[in-house]
C-alpha cells in the first residue's frame, strides 16, 4: 500500500468488497484472489502481500470468510478462503452501498447539465 | 531454492499472539510470497526481478505486522518505538498476553483446572490456617514496640524443682535495678484477682500488680488520665487504679474514669487512667492494673527466693542479650558471698539467674506443637502437590504433540515454557485465593468449636504476614506446576512426537521415572504425617486412661476470695470458712466437701522446699522441693483419695496449734524408703535463713500417707519430690478452691453451691465453676486441637495419596493398553494382568512405606515431648500406619488394574 493516507482510507473501504467479491464463486487461496483483483480490475487495483493478508484476517476475524489449510497431492499446502453465510450477506449490502455511493458521485461531480 | 519462511520471520517483527497463529501466519505469507516467485519465474522472470518484485510485496515489514496484529483478535502490538526500545514494556505486555491464553487454555481443561484448584485450595488452606496461629502466636506474641528487646529474668534452682522458672523475688527486682546495666527500664508485675461490683454484682475481675515503670517499659500511654508516677509504687501511696478500656466502658459508659473510686475486694482505689483498647500484656486479659509496692521485709533477705512476681527489663539500644546474662552472673555471685550460710546449698540446688527474651517464655508451651503442625501442613502441601505435579505430567505428554506442533511451527521454546509457567501461576494464584478464604474460615472455625487452645489466648487473625505468606505460597505452587508442566517440553523433538502418535521412548521413560519418585515422595510424606497423627491420637488416649489419683466423676470444683476488709483476722476467715463448708454438705446430693489452696487439673499450684528430721542428704544433694497443698478435713473423703497409712486429718486437727502434716507416698519413698513415715517429723523453710534446724525451727509430725495423685496435669509433668499437705485451720488462707462430691447432677449441684454462698455473703463472688471432668477436658485442649488438627492433616494426606496412586496406575493402564492387549492375546489371564499392575502399585507402595519409615525414625526426636506413654518409634503405631496406607494404596490400585484386565485385545490393538 502507498503512504498516502487519503488513498489509504480509499482502498481500505472498498478493500474488503473486492476481496468479498473475488470468493463469490468459490473458495480460492490467499495468491488466487490477489491475481483475480489485479487481472479483473485491468492491473488498476493491485494488492500485495502487505495489503491482502491483514484484510483476509479482518474478514476472517469479522466472520465474513472462513479459512482451511488445504493440501492437495504433488501441490503445496495453501489456505483457502471461502464466504460465510454472514459474508454473502455482506457482499450483496456492500454491493448496492457501493454503486448508490457511486451513482450519487457520478452525479454530484459530473458535468453539470442544469 | 530460496526459504521463504526463513524471509518472513526474519523480516517480520515479533507479533506476540498465540505462537501457533503466527507461525500459520508466516507460512502463509511464505506460500504466497513462493508462489508468486515461482509463476514470475514461469513468465519469464529473471531470478533478481522476481526476488525484487518479492521484496516489494511487503514494503514496510513494520507496518504488515502491525496491521496483521490489528486484524488478529489475540492482541495488539506495542507501538513501534516502545517496542524497539523497552524491553520491559514488551515482557509485561507478553505476561499479560500469555495470561490471557493461559486463561483461555485453562478454560479449554475445566477438569483438570477444576481437580488442581481443589487439591491445590485444600492444602493452602491448612498451610494459611496454620500460618496464621504461627504468625500471630510465635512471631508476634507481644503487641508492644519493639517487643524482642524485653527480657524476663528468673532465679532458678533446677535440683530443686527441675521446671524451668519464670519468677523472681523482690530483692532480686532491686538488685537488678541497680546492677544490671545493660538494661534501660525495669519492671515486676504480678497477676491478680480482685471482687469488683459491677452493677450491683460481685465479679471476679482479673488484674495485674505492677510497678510504675512497666508502663514505660512497654511503652504504652494512657487514653485517659495518666500512668502511675513512681511514688505511687511506693506503701501508702498504692490506692490507686488503672483501667482497661472496656472496663472503663462497662463501668461508666462514656463519662470520664479519672478521679472516680473503685472498690476492689472491698478496698477503695482511685481510678487515674484508661489505657488503650488494643493495650494487650500478659495472659487472662487484665482488666485493671495496681501499683507494686513493697514492705521493708518484701525488700529484705527475707523476701528472697521467695520467687512470685516476674522481673523484666528492657534492653538499651546498644546492649545484648548476652551482657544482661553476664551481668546477671556477675550479681548471682554477689548474692552467693552476701548469704555464705545458704551458699553451699543454693550452689547444690544449682542457682542461678536467667535471661530469656520474654516472647520466647510466652509462647515456649506452643512452639513445639505449632512448628509441628505447621511441618504437617508443608507435608500435606508437599503431597498435594505430589498429585498436581503428577496431573500436570500427564497433562504435559497429552499436550506434548500440541507443543512438538508450535515448536515446528517456529514458535519459541522460551515462548511455550512461559505460557506453561503463566499457567501454572493462574491455576496457583486461583487456588491462593481460594485457599486464603477458606483457610481463614477453617481457622475461625476451629476456634468456633473451642479448639482454639493453641493460641495461648493470644487472639490469631490474618493480618498482611498471613495474605503475604498465602500469596507466597500460591506463587510457589504455581510456579512447580508450571515447571513441571514443561517437563515433557524437554524430551519434545518435535519429529518424533508427531511422528510417533506421542508414544516417544526417551520422554515417557523419563515422565515414568518422574511420576514413580513422585508418588513415592507422596506416600513417604504421608506415612511420616500419619505416623505423627497416630502417636498423637495413642498419647491423647493414655492420657483419657490416666487415672489422676483421685475420682473425677462427680466432682465440682469453684473457687472464691474471702476479703480482707470483711474478715479481717485469721479466726474470721477459719469461722467463714467453716461455715461455708458446713451449708455446703447440707445441700442435697452433695457427699462431702472442701476447701483446698490447690484445685488439682487447673495447672496451677504452689510448692516449695520440705525437710525430714535426721534425713541426711549425699554430698551435693540439693533441698528438695514437693508439690504444697493447704486442706481442710474431708478434702481426701471428698477427692476420692486412698490412704496407705496413718489417718486423713479430722476434727481433732483443727486445733490452729497442731504440727500435723500429711504426705504422698512419692515424698514418703523419698525420704523413707523402707521405713514408716508414720510419727516421722518434718518442716518447711519459710525462707531461705530458716533452711537450717534451730530451736526455732517449728516440726510438723506426719500423721498420715496418701496415694500419689496428679495435681498440676493428667501427664505428671511437674517433676517435683512428691506433694505434701498442711491442714487448712492451722495456715489459714483467703482464696480458697473449693471441691465438692455430688451425686446429682453438677449444674444442679453449682445452682445450689450458688446460692448458699449468697445466704452466707452476697458479697463473696465464687468463680471460675466447673466439674473436674470440664478441668480435664480443658487441660486438654491444647493436644486436643493438635491432635484434631494433625488428624485432619493426616486424613487429607491418606485421600490426596490414595488420588495420587489411582491416577498414576490409572494412566499408566491407559497408556500401556496395548500392551496388555497382546499380553491378554498371547493368552494372559485376567488375573495376571491384575497381578502386573498390583505389582506395580505394590512396589511403589512399598518403596514408600519404607522411605517413610525411615524418615519416621530420622525424625523421631522432634515429637518426643508432645507424647505421652507411647515411644516415638512405636513399633504398633508404626505397622498400623504402614498396613493402613498400604490398604488404602492397594485398592487406590485395584481400581485400574481391574480395568487393565478386563481389557479387550481387538480393541486394544486396533486403538490406533
Amino acid at each position: 500500500m502507498q503512504s498516502n493516507s487519503d488513498e489509504n482510507s480509499l482502498k481500505k473501504g472498498t478493500a474488503e468488497l473486492l476481496v468479498l467479491a473475488q470468493l463469490e464463486q468459490g473458495p480460492r487461496h490467499g495468491y488466487e484472489i490477489a491475481l483475480r483483483i489485479e487481472s479483473r480490475s485491468g492491473g488498476l487495483v493491485s494488492f500485495n502481500v502487505a495489503s491482502l493478508y491483514p484484510i483476509l484476517y479482518r474478514l476472517e476475524e469479522r466472520g465474513l470468510i472462513s479459512g482451511l489449510w488445504v493440501e492437495k497431492a504433488g501441490q503445496r499446502r495453501r489456505r483457502f478462503y471461502k464466504l460465510t453465510a454472514a459474508g454473502r450477506k455482506m457482499l450483496a449490502q456492500q454491493r448496492e452501498t457501493w454503486s448508490a455511493f457511486m451513482t450519487a458521485v457520478q452525479r454530484a461531480a459530473g458535468p453539470d447539465y442544469a | 531454492m530460496r526459504d521463504f519462511r526463513a524471509h518472513v520471520r526474519q523480516h517480520l517483527p515479533a507479533l506476540n499472539i498465540s505462537a501457533v497463529r503466527e507461525a500459520k501466519i508466516v507460512e502463509e505469507l511464505a506460500v504466497q510470497l513462493e508462489e508468486l516467485y515461482v509463476r514470475l519465474q514461469q513468465d519469464g522472470a529473471t531470478e533478481e526481478a522476481a526476488w525484487s518484485e518479492v521484496e516489494r510485496q511487503v514494503p514496510s515489514w513494520q507496518e504488515l505486522a502491525r496491521d496483521l496484529v490489528a486484524s488478529t483478535p489475540q492482541g495488539c502490538l506495542p507501538p513501534e518505538a516502545e517496542h524497539r526500545s523497552s524491553r520491559r514494556r514488551l515482557l509485561t505486555f507478553g505476561l499479560l498476553h500469555d495470561t490471557k491464553i493461559g486463561l483461555r487454555v485453562l478454560w479449554k481443561e475445566r477438569t483438570f483446572v477444576t481437580v488442581s484448584v481443589l487439591t491445590l485450595a485444600v492444602c493452602v488452606s491448612v498451610n494459611v490456617a496454620i500460618f496464621t496461629l504461627v504468625n500471630s502466636v510465635l512471631f508476634h506474641p507481644l503487641r508492644v514496640p519493639e517487643p524482642d528487646r524485653i527480657v524476663l529474668m528468673a532465679s532458678q534452682f533446677p535440683k530443686i524443682n527441675p521446671n524451668v522458672s519464670i519468677n523472681s523475688s523482690p530483692p532480686d527486682y532491686f538488685d537488678r535495678l541497680r546492677s544490671i546495666t545493660a538494661l534501660e527500664e525495669q519492671a515486676m508485675y504480678n497477676f491478680t484477682g480482685q471482687t469488683l461490683e459491677i452493677a450491683g454484682v460481685h465479679e471476679r475481675v482479673a488484674g495485674m500488680i505492677a510497678t510504675p515503670s512497666l508502663f514505660r517499659l512497654l511503652r504504652v500511654s494512657a487514653v485517659q488520665g495518666r500512668l502511675f508516677d513512681d511514688s505511687e509504687g511506693e506503701i501508702g501511696h498504692e490506692a490507686k487504679v488503672l483501667l482497661s478500656y472496656g472496663l472503663w466502658q462497662e463501668l461508666y459508659g462514656d463519662e470520664t474514669a479519672v478521679g472516680k473510686e473503685i472498690r476492689l475486694s472491698g478496698r477503695s482505689y482511685t481510678v487515674v487512667g484508661v489505657l488503650p483498647r488494643d493495650f494487650a500484656f500478659g495472659r487472662g486479659q487484665p482488666r485493671f492494673w495496681l501499683p507494686m509496692a513493697f514492705t521493708d521485709q518484701q525488700k529484705s533477705d527475707e523476701g528472697r527466693f521467695n520467687n512470685g512476681p516476674f522481673s523484666i527489663g528492657r534492653l538499651r539500644k546498644d546492649a545484648t542479650l548476652e551482657q544482661v546474662r553476664q551481668q546477671l552472673k556477675a550479681l548471682d555471685g554477689v548474692i552467693l558471698e552476701s548469704l555464705p550460710a545458704l551458699k553451699p546449698m543454693l550452689l547444690n540446688a544449682g542457682f542461678q539467674t536467667t535471661a530469656e527474651p520474654l516472647a520466647d517464655i510466652m509462647v515456649r508451651d506452643f512452639k513445639e506443637p505449632l512448628y509441628l503442625l505447621w511441618a504437617g501442613a508443608t507435608l500435606v502441601l508437599l503431597i498435594g502437590g505430589v498429585n498436581l505435579c503428577n496431573l500436570s505430567l500427564v497433562r504435559g505428554r497429552v499436550r506434548a504433540k500440541e507443543m512438538a506442533t508450535q515448536l515446528a511451527l517456529g514458535a519459541g521454546w522460551w515462548r511455550l515454557f512461559r505460557q506453561l509457567l503463566v499457567q501454572g501461576l493462574v491455576l496457583g494464584v486461583g487456588a491462593g485465593i481460594v485457599g486464603f478464604l477458606t483457610g481463614t474460615a477453617l481457622l475461625s472455625g476451629l476456634q468456633a468449636i473451642g479448639l482454639s487452645g493453641l493460641s495461648g489466648g493470644i487472639t490469631a487473625s490474618a493480618d498482611i504476614p498471613v495474605v503475604v505468606f498465602s500469596f507466597g505460597v500460591s506463587v510457589l505452587c504455581g510456579l512447580a506446576i508450571g515447571l513441571v508442566s514443561a517437563v515433557p517440553l524437554l524430551g519434545v523433538h518435535f519429529g518424533t512426537v508427531l511422528h510417533d502418535g506421542g508414544r516417544t521412548k526417551t520422554s515417557g521413560r523419563r515422565a515414568r521415572v518422574a511420576r514413580s519418585g513422585l508418588i513415592i515422595a507422596q506416600i513417604a510424606f504421608a506415612f511420616a504425617l500419619l505416623t505423627g497423627a497416630g502417636l498423637l491420637l495413642v498419647s491423647f488416649r493414655n492420657l483419657l486412661a490416666v487415672d489422676p489419683g483421685f475420682k473425677r466423676e462427680g466432682l465440682v470444683t469453684a473457687f472464691l476470695s474471702i476479703p480482707r476488709t470483711a474478715y479481717p483476722t485469721d479466726s474470721d476467715v477459719r469461722v467463714f470458712t467453716a461455715r461455708m463448708l458446713e451449708s455446703l454438705r447440707r445441700i442435697p446430693g452433695v457427699s462431702n466437701a472442701a476447701a483446698t489452696s490447690t484445685v488439682p487439673l487447673t495447672g496451677n499450684y504452689s510448692s516449695g522446699p520440705i525437710l525430714a528430721e535426721g534425713y541426711v542428704p549425699k554430698a551435693g544433694e540439693s533441698v528438695i522441693s514437693g508439690i504444697r497443698m493447704v486442706i481442710t478435713p474431708g478434702y481426701f473423703e471428698t477427692m476420692g483419695i486412698g490412704l496407705r497409712r496413718g489417718r486423713f486429718y479430722g476434727a481433732q486437727d483443727s486445733d490452729s496449734n497442731a504440727s500435723v502434716i500429711v504426705i504422698d507416698e512419692k515424698l514418703a519413698r523419698r525420704f523413707w524408703p523402707n521405713e514408716d513415715p508414720i510419727g516421722k517429723r518434718m518442716f518447711r523453710p519459710a525462707n531461705a535463713r530458716e533452711i537450717f534446724v534451730d530451736s526455732n525451727t517449728r516440726w510438723q509430725t506426719v500423721i498420715g500417707v496418701v496415694e500419689e495423685t496428679r495435681v498440676r496435669d493428667l501427664q505428671q509433668s511437674d517433676g517435683l519430690a512428691g506433694t505434701y499437705y498442711l491442714p487448712y485451720w492451722m495456715n489459714p488462707f483467703r482464696d480458697i478452691g473449693l471441691v465438692a462430691r455430688t451425686e446429682a447432677d453438677a449444674a444442679a449441684t453449682i445452682r445450689s453451691v450458688r446460692a448458699e454462698l449468697a445466704q452466707i455473703d452476697a458479697g463473696i463472688p465464687i468463680f471460675d465453676v466447673r466439674s473436674m471432668d470440664e478441668r480435664a477436658d480443658l487441660l486438654l485442649v491444647p493436644r486436643k486441637s493438635a491432635l484434631s488438627l494433625a488428624v485432619l492433616f493426616g486424613s487429607v494426606a491418606l485421600f490426596l495419596s490414595a488420588v495420587g496412586i489411582y491416577g498414576v496406575l490409572g494412566y499408566l493402564v491407559a497408556q500401556r493398553t496395548r500392551e496388555i492387549g497382546i499380553r491378554i492375546a498371547l493368552g494372559s489371564t485376567a488375573q495376571g494382568i491384575l497381578k502386573l499392575i498390583v505389582r506395580e502399585g505394590l512396589l511403589l507402595i512399598g518403596v514408600g512405606i519404607a522411605c517413610g519409615l525411615l524418615g519416621a525414625l530420622a525424625l523421631r526426636r522432634l515429637l518426643v515431648t508432645q507424647l505421652y506413654g507411647v515411644g516415638p518409634s512405636d513399633p504398633l503405631v508404626l505397622s498400623l500406619v504402614a498396613l493402613l496406607l498400604g490398604v488404602i494404596a492397594l485398592i487406590a490400585c485395584w481400581f485400574p488394574a481391574h480395568r487393565a484386565s478386563r481389557v479387550n485385545p481387538v480393541t486394544a490393538l486396533n486403538w490406533e
